[in-house]
């Protein structure tokens, strides 16, 4: 292969890649420019301006919005590491009949369709409340949906660790006098802690991300989703100043995070 | 054969394994096994993979629990103790290093979380020695010790992963010692290394097990490995222990034909005790120095290649007769093969001979181990004499209604060792015979008997020590008694 | 043994907590009982539901009678049906190819990239959905089916990308370089090596993309003015003012019923084949 091949192939390689980002990026980009001028309909500057975020920080319903939405991914992505790392190791450690009827049975909100599961969920709740169990539709329904349908995702973020490990670390561990479960925790556990973070990162994205789960469990609390649905009829023009405070967000912990790679990745040629 | 000594050793036991059987479903791993390790030895679990060396290993360990039977360690029965509590430490064939901790780290893990009894604090109201932790100076102390036994001096701060696999099996070795464990016990841990690495290792293992005086149960495939390092071998196979005993009795005086293979290249031969002294293989008369097999009965003979001369064809010497069909330079010597009316014999010898030489061999009488058959079962010749009796080796014994036979009918009798009563009056029984061996197998004897009129071995295993030349009757339960049919093919078998 | 035979159930009950004996796999329990009593549980009961009248709670086949009577119904599923298979199908052609050059090192050593991809999801579906409905009013583009089925392709375009890419990234190197050792041309190599390796990442990724999309009805109605997905007509359901929840647990039912038949058609088809998937791939 001459040379010449190989840089045009990577051109081209890097601008499908290229594309896909702008692609991806151009209507976001949009949005956060025009969260800068506070005329209704997007398109028509009407001078640069931060009364957008003003606006959005005086809105109620917006603020009580974000709070619940990263409140509930919060917490239940916290239960969800727990949850499933446990699982994790449980099943990891399960005769193989056992394990792969758990294993698949873990996944049944992965593969049945959200609205099947939101629905059962609401299913659930509302049988609670006539037997008189003492729950309302908001934050705990929220949370329980929320952690059922995003632990799968940690289980399978944790599983490749636990493959991967010295299956005579644990013996190790309480050969040299530990217990079972402070083997767990101060030998196990901390193997796994890679998988329980990207576990934690893609269960807290998804939950932020939902919507159909979450309009079925969330009563009058609304999240972003659902305010933003229900006022879809005339979408609040702050809309945009909250897009733009998200990606602001995201975008500095994806540079924070690049900078650390590039640390570790010195550290270890070093 | 003589009888083997039963007597007490003047060493403590440290390690008793009673009848421990070891089941993973519905297949056995190990198999009634029974195994006393005295306190300071080094002792190697030898075997191929799936002997049962490892599962007892872990058995000892505690990290599984055995189906049945019993573990003692320093007279306590652990049996169901979990590892934590049992004062054992085991060393892996992988490591298994806690990547999370640097060296240090992984030495000071087991210091960390022992108790010991603390001498400043006068004894609690019932008797109860207070206990403390190690303090930190302490920890650090005795991990630089162990780090310097281990020839890691320094290393402490040391990512284990940036370790070579030798140094990071030294590690693992200085984290089991530093606990002060009664017993160290090692799963293959050379297994990983590279020849010269696993070399030098065998050395300053053997070396730390002198210092240390801590006892060693060691697992290896290796049987070069089990011979230069160990005190005592036992060499398993199907869960089993084939033999018990030191290198040179292992390798010198092997119990059974597995053995003799395992434990070294061997020429294994089927062959014929003429008498007392005397036996037959291969066509050829030899002498030995056996003695105590029945006349003419079926055994195993073992010689080593370093144990057969070959010379010219026409030396006066010569016992064996043959041709020489490959010869192999093997740096130090030549393997020789020889071809005999059948047999093949692998020799190793320092003088090369050229492929189709016409040649004899010699042996000496001492060279030539001679072992019984392993047999598990007796297997006579029968005719059933009606519904509930059958005759073999000339006697008529009582069997379980049956119908599947009818008198007349020519069948192979099955009867197991362990089904087989021996009583002291002769008369009471329908067959009689002499006790013309007894070996004791750890737990029980295996006893001979020779029943003189029909020509035939009877093997039982019993609780109860016989002496040769005692006049027994053989006693059957009806039940015992197995009956198959006949056929062309089990009259070939021995 | 002969007086063990009338202990006390309760008693009994506690000497089988006292002997019960703890082992790793008892970890799972936990997850195990909370899916026996959250998610399997409430399943059974929608479709107990789905059996029962709204008013009387009755027995009946109403519910289904329900969803067959109007051909609104049907045509709506049958619409989300196929613009999932639409929206998976153009995900993966779109995706493939960008998760292919980011997991190989000759194009790519960095994982930041595969970051930047997921960022968008950070930002809410919602936000982003609006973000594309306002770019369609800026280039004057009339919302109906097409602007629809190209909002479910931009919202869930990074959940194909992350499972294609992992699994992508995780195979052997070795592997492809030994096909081309042994003189594959990189068409063959793709198709024979890489191609089946990959397959875990294109089957959770695919499951992923349709289940949201069959799902999906906030999508339809901020990009389609007057697209009518089954997830509408559920929804409606349950959120009518009359009592309509059990005719929507009957129609979610088939759904349901709709795609369990299909895992296991497609689960046996792969097994046939002899492609040893772990039990849908993993992310």
């Amino acid at each position: 292969m001459t040379k010449r091949t190989e840089t045009t192939k990577k051109i081209i390689a890097r601008s499908i890649v290229i594309g896909m980002l702008i692609l991806l990026y151009f209507p976001l980009m949009l949005l956060i420019v025009f969260s800068f001028t506070p005329s209704v309909a997007m398109g028509s500057w009407s001078g640069f301006s931060f009364s957008l975020y003003r606006d959005l920080f005086n809105n109620s319903r917006a603020m009580e919005a974000v709070r619940t939405t990263f409140l509930v991914a919060a917490i239940s992505s916290a239960i969800a590491v727990i949850l499933g790392t446990f699982t994790a190791i449980g099943i990891f450690n399960m005769k193989k009949n056992k394990q792969e009827l758990s294993l698949a049975g873990t996944q049944i909100t992965v593969i049945n369709a959200e609205i099947v599961t939101g629905i059962a969920f609401a299913t659930l709740f509302v049988a609670m409340m006539n037997i008189n169990i003492p729950i309302r539709f908001g934050y705990v329904t929220l949370v329980i949906a929320h952690v059922m349908f995003i632990t799968p995702f940690v289980i399978l973020a944790v599983m490749p660790r636990l493959y991967r490990l010295n299956p005579n670390l644990y013996e190790a561990g309480l050969d040299l006098g530990a217990g079972p479960m402070k083997t767990m925790f101060t030998v196990v556990m901390p193997q796994l802690i890679p998988g329980m973070i990207s576990g934690f990162a893609l269960a807290f994205t998804i939950s932020l991300d939902d919507f159909v789960v979450s309009s079925f469990n969330t009563g009058h609390l609304n999240t972003i989703s659902t305010w933003l649905y229900n006022s879809r009829q005339g979408i609040p023009p702050e809309s945009r100043a909250l897009s733009a405070l998200i990606f602001a967000l995201a975008f500095i912990a994806l540079v924070v995070l690049y900078i650390k790679n590039k640390k570790s990745q010195k550290a270890f040629r070093g | 054969m003589a009888k083997k000594n039963v007597t007490q050793e003047k060493k403590e036991t440290i390690i008793e394994i009673k009848n421990i059987i070891k089941k993973f479903g519905d297949v056995t791993i190990l198999d009634d096994v029974n195994l006393s390790i005295k306190r300071g030895d080094f002792v190697t679990l030898l075997g191929p993979s799936g002997c049962g060396k490892t599962t007892l290993l872990r058995l000892i360990a505690g990290f599984d629990t055995p189906t049945d039977g019993a573990i003692f360690i320093g007279g306590n029965n652990v049996t169901m103790l979990p590892p934590h509590k049992r004062p054992v430490n085991t060393v892996f064939q992988k490591y298994a290093l806690f990547p999370h901790l640097n060296v240090f780290g992984n030495i000071a893990f087991g210091l960390k979380l022992a108790k010991i009894p603390d001498t400043s604090k006068p004894a609690g109201k019932n008797g109860k020695i207070p206990t403390r932790k190690w303090k930190k100076a302490e920890i650090k102390e005795k991990v630089e010790k162990a780090l310097t036994l281990v020839g890691l001096e320094g290393y402490g701060h040391r990512d284990t992963n940036s370790l070579s696999g030798g140094q990071q099996q030294r590690v693992a070795i200085a984290r089991a010692i530093v606990c002060e464990p009664k017993v160290l016990l090692l799963d293959e841990p050379l297994g990983a290394l590279d020849l010269k690495m696993r070399k030098e290792m065998q050395v300053e293992l053997m070396n730390m097990h002198r210092n240390l005086g801590i006892t060693f149960v060691y697992v290896t495939h290796d049987q070069e490995e089990a011979l230069t390092m160990s005190d005592k071998i036992a060499v398993m196979r199907d869960g089993v222990i084939q033999q018990l005993g030191t290198p040179k009795q292992i390798y010198d005086e092997p119990q059974n034909a597995f053995v003799a293979d395992f434990i070294g290249e061997s020429n294994i031969l089927s062959g014929t005790m003429i008498k007392d002294f005397v036996l037959e293989f291969a066509g050829a008369k030899f002498t030995c120095e056996d003695k105590g097999f029945g006349k003419g009965e079926n055994v195993d003979i073992v010689i080593r290649p370093e144990d057969i001369y070959i010379m010219d064809a026409d030396n006066p010497k010569g016992m064996l007769k043959g041709e020489v069909v490959s010869v192999i330079f093997k740096g130090t010597y030549y393997e020789i093969e020889v071809k005999n009316e059948g047999y093949q014999f692998t020799v190793q010898d320092t003088a090369s001979w050229d492929v189709g030489d016409k040649v004899t061999m010699y042996i000496r009488p001492h060279d030539i181990h001679v072992m019984k058959k392993a047999k598990t079962i007796n297997s006579f010749d029968g005719v059933i004499k009606g519904a509930d009796s059958v005759q073999f080796l000339g006697a008529t014994y009582e069997i379980a209604e049956q119908a599947d036979f009818e008198a007349g009918d020519e069948v192979t009798v099955k009867i197991e060792f362990d089904n087989v009563e021996l009583t002291d009056h002769p008369e009471d029984a329908p067959l009689s015979g002499r006790v013309t061996d007894t070996l004791y197998k750890g737990k029980y004897y295996q006893v001979q008997v020779y029943v003189e009129d029909a020509d035939e071995f009877f093997l039982l295993n019993t609780n109860v020590e016989w002496d040769n030349g005692d006049q027994v009757g053989i006693l059957v339960k009806a039940e015992d008694i197995q009956l198959e049919k006949r056929t062309d093919s089990t009259e070939t078998a021995d | 043994m002969e007086k063990t035979k009338k202990t006390n159930p309760t008693i009994r009950f506690f000497k089988r907590l006292k002997s019960f004996h703890f082992s790793r796999s008892h970890y799972a329990l936990p997850y195990l009982i909370m899916l026996a009593v959250l998610v399997m549980l409430p399943l059974g009961m929608m479709i107990f539901n789905s059996f029962r009248h709204d008013i009387y709670g009755h027995f009946t086949l109403f519910n289904y009678r329900q969803f067959f009577r109007t051909a609104g119904n049907w045509q709506a599923m049958w619409r989300s049906l196929y613009t999932a298979a639409i929206v998976t199908v153009a995900c993966l052609i779109l995706a493939y190819p960008v998760a292919f050059i980011l997991s190989n090192p000759k194009f790519n050593r960095s994982t930041t990239i595969i970051f930047a991809f997921a960022l968008p999801m950070w930002v809410n579906i919602m936000l982003r959905t609006i973000a594309l409905r306002n770019l369609f009013f800026l280039m004057g583009i009339d919302l109906g089916y097409p602007t629809v089925v190209i909002g479910l392709i931009y919202d869930f375009f990074p959940f194909m990308l992350l499972p294609l890419y992992t699994s992508l990234s995780s195979i052997d190197r070795s592997y492809v370089e030994a096909g081309s050792d042994l003189g594959a041309g990189a068409v063959r190599n793709f198709s024979k090596i890489t191609l089946p390796l990959s397959v875990p990442g294109i089957v959770s990724g695919s499951i992923l993309i349709f289940m949201a999309t069959v799902s999906n009805f906030a999508i339809a109605d901020l990009l389609g003015s007057d697209i009518i997905m089954f997830g509408n007509v559920v929804n409606l359901l349950f959120r009518n003012r009359r009592l309509t929840g059990n005719v929507g647990s009957a129609f979610a039912t088939i759904l349901l019923v709709i795609i369990v038949a299909s895992m296991l058609a497609t689960s046996r088809l792969t097994r046939k084949k002899g492609g040893g998937t772990q039990g849908g791939g993993r992310l």
